[in-house]
């Protein structure tokens, strides 16, 4: 059984099923765990910011005045 | 696709190629680097393409497999191969079809959501269970435990 889940997935990330990308989603969801995409990973500066792309917090209540 | 042409594979399965490719490889310019090298041995090897031995998504997806092995091969021989990979004599058995991913999807949305999550992170994520224990706050032999129940359950669901 292990062998063809192992076969199964590989395979899944070529074929894309949906039924079956919609709980590997649902699983990261909840655990807040994602993969990033190239794009995203591009975005993540060497710090690690959660929020690299965007205003920081502490800079956002300066961006209103 | 009766006799399928290099233009009509590449329209239908460079999506599928890059993102297994994006999956395997951290550098957006060797995915794409691999996946052309991918669409070129698919032209070279077209002709000998046999619609009997394999479907063609099937045949596609073994060549973008081994691109990704020779890839690690050439660029870091000093380090092991993803264990996930599954060897030559492994790939196709006849179960590389969209209808048993489905089955298999069938089969995980039974089981209760810690048991999904342990085989996501195992068979999917390629997580070893000393770390799918603690991603879970539970004790390795307790994961082991649900991992095995998992795949019992996963067994019965998928030869019923």
């Amino acid at each position: 059984m292990e062998k063809k889940l192992t076969k199964l997935f590989d395979y899944q990330k070529f074929a894309g099923n949906k039924a079956l990308q919609g709980i590997i989603d649902s699983v990261h969801a909840r655990s807040g765990r994602r993969e990033l995409s190239l794009d995203e990973e591009e975005l993540v500066n060497a710090a690690g910011a959660p929020y690299a792309g965007q205003t920081p917090p502490e800079d956002q209540k300066k961006d209103l005045n | 696709m009766n006799s399928p042409n290099i233009a009509d594979i590449y329209t239908e399965y460079h999506t599928k190629v890059l993102s297994y490719i994006t999956a395997r490889v951290n550098s957006r310019s060797d995915a794409e680097d691999l996946c052309s090298d991918v669409f070129e041995k698919v032209q070279l090897k077209l002709s000998t393409y046999d619609s009997t031995k394999a479907a063609l998504g099937t045949w596609i997806y073994s060549i973008t497999r081994n691109c990704v092995i020779d890839f690690y091969r050439r660029s870091r021989p000093s380090e092991e191969l993803d264990e996930q990979l599954p060897s030559d004599d492994e790939v196709d058995d006849g179960i590389l079809r969209d209808e048993t991913l489905t089955e298999l999807a069938a089969a995980l949305s039974t089981l209760p959501d810690e048991l999904k999550t342990i085989i996501v992170y195992r068979y999917y994520d390629g997580r070893p269970l000393t770390e799918i224990a603690k991603m879970m706050g539970l004790s390795y032999g307790a994961t082991k435990l649900r991992h095995n129940s998992a795949l019992e359950l996963l067994r019965r669901a998928m030869s019923a």
